[in-house]
């Protein structure tokens, strides 16, 4: 048991503390602690933690929902585990895993009363089929005997229309200019973004945003708002031409407080989380 | 001294259950918030991570941490491992943080609990580059290569300043039970 063995121990440890391991350092780190057990005492864990609840805000509390099926988890689990204990109480810790899988099994998604929701769920669909299929017949029966209304012409406004009329409109419009990102790196983007909290609307305006091959990349707004932890997904889009582009942004969730938008190019289709590692251009909104 | 949470649990006190929710819930909730794609997978985490601390109830020892840094490391451990298979490595605020210098943000008044300003103390003895490379990593959830990139740091650079900061924090916090790394990857 070399020095050399105890050192990468403790890198491992650190390392798993820190960033967390590939499944072959785990592997690495299992072999090392059957020589030096001693050293796996969490401490670099538990560092680690402290340092993970800087700057965190733990005002918002567990979602109700949420705590009551905790709370539900729980009661099943020490269920489970009180009622084997009667049984058995000379099994292995892995024994005990094994059989808390089996009886808690963590698939609360797969309930039996799930499967019973899911099970009168598709009878409440069969009715609703026949219920609207005869709605329906009655209805075209209806319209046949009924004159046809002329429809009212609708005159469709452009993008810049619409920003336009959404900064004349409302009150509380945010406007943004486009900065770099990386001002070392600078890609020059300019334009601009609007937003109105009131109508949950607004619109980004690019130029120099350099036209995209859309086989490879797609762009994608992110909303960073104060009371989101996550941004907030602002839609994809491509850029066409060189010149000028306007593009409504396309916001996933309600947006409370915007403090930043930003611009990434991202695979075709957008993403879910952005890996940020190409980001066109940032805009910060002023307090 | 008062029996606490975790040990209450262990025995099996049902009510400890609803006090462990009230008292770190929000930590677990904020945790999982920050280190998950979106609120759904969460609320995953946060149900997979209150079945941790169930089982692991009866292993807390106050002599080695408090209750809140047991339970974050619980957390933490159960949030790493989902961010291996998600293959999420960044956090959302990130982007933001890293426009805005995040090695201003260990300001110790700002923190809400005592773990958390304690752990600012500990950072603010680093060497400013080991304090920036274990924000990035440990409170904004970027890798080493991510860290490299956004720094412009040697990827081995990153590593060794992870691993001489998080071994200073560790002494510094009183965690240290064993025999420190010597030397370590060159920077």
């Amino acid at each position: 048991m070399s020095e050399q063995e105890k050192e990468k121990m403790l890198e491992l440890l650190s390392d798993e503390a820190v960033f967390g391991l590939s499944d072959a350092e785990i592997a690495e780190l299992a072999e090392l602690e059957k020589n030096f057990p001693e050293l796996n005492d969490e401490s670099f864990e538990l560092a680690a933690a402290s340092i993970g609840m800087l700057n965190l805000d733990t005002s918002e509390p567990l979602p109700a929902h949420l705590r009551t099926k905790i709370a539900s988890d729980a009661e099943k689990y020490f269920a489970s585990r009180s009622g084997k204990t009667e049984v058995s109480a000379s099994e292995t810790p892995a024994e005990k895993e094994e059989e808390f899988q089996k009886t808690f099994a963590f698939e609360p998604k797969r309930s039996v009363w799930q499967w019973l929701g899911w099970a009168v769920a598709a009878a409440a669909c069969v009715v609703l089929a026949v219920n609207i299929y005869t709605t329906q017949r009655q209805l075209n029966e209806l319209a046949k005997a009924t004159p046809t209304p002329t429809a009212t012409p609708q005159i469709k406004l452009t993008a810049t229309q619409e920003r336009e009329q959404l900064i004349a409109s409302a009150k509380d419009v945010v406007q943004s200019n486009w900065g770099d990102f990386d001002p070392t790196k600078p890609k020059n983007v300019q334009g601009d973004v609007v937003w109105s909290n009131s109508a949950q609307k607004g619109f980004v305006r690019f130029r120099n945003l350099p036209v995209n091959d859309k086989t490879k990349e797609t762009y994608q707004l992110w909303i960073f708002d104060e009371n989101q932890k996550q941004p907030i997904d602002g839609g994809v889009f491509d850029a066409n031409e060189a010149g000028e582009i306007i593009i409504p942004i396309d916001a996933k969730l309600k947006v409370q407080k915007p403090k930043m938008f930003a611009v990434t190019a991202e695979k075709p289709g957008g993403v879910v989380v952005s890996p940020l590692e190409k980001v066109m251009a940032v805009a910060k909104v002023s307090a | 001294m008062a029996e606490t949470i975790l040990h209450r649990v262990a025995r099996g006190d049902k009510t400890a259950v609803q006090d462990c929710l009230s008292k770190y819930g929000g930590l677990v909730w904020s945790l999982a918030r920050r280190m998950s794609a979106n609120t759904d997978d969460a609320e995953d985490a946060v149900q997979e991570i209150f079945i941790d601390v169930w089982k692991n109830a009866e292993r807390f020892d106050e002599t080695q941490s408090s209750e809140t840094t047991f339970i974050a490391m619980i957390a933490r451990r159960r949030l790493i491992d989902r961010l291996r298979y998600a293959k999420r490595r960044i956090s959302a605020d990130s982007l933001e943080d890293i426009v805005s210098e995040p090695s201003n943000r260990a300001d110790e008044e700002m923190q809400t609990n005592i773990e958390a300003k304690d752990a600012a103390r500990a950072l603010n003895q680093l060497r400013p580059e080991q304090r920036q490379v274990l924000q990035l990593s440990i409170v904004q959830g970027l890798s080493h290569q991510e860290i490299s990139d956004a720094t412009g740091m040697p990827l081995g650079t990153v590593k060794t300043h992870a691993r001489r900061g998080i071994l200073q924090v560790r002494e510094f916090l009183g965690m240290s039970s064993m025999e420190g790394m010597k030397g370590g990857t060159a920077a």
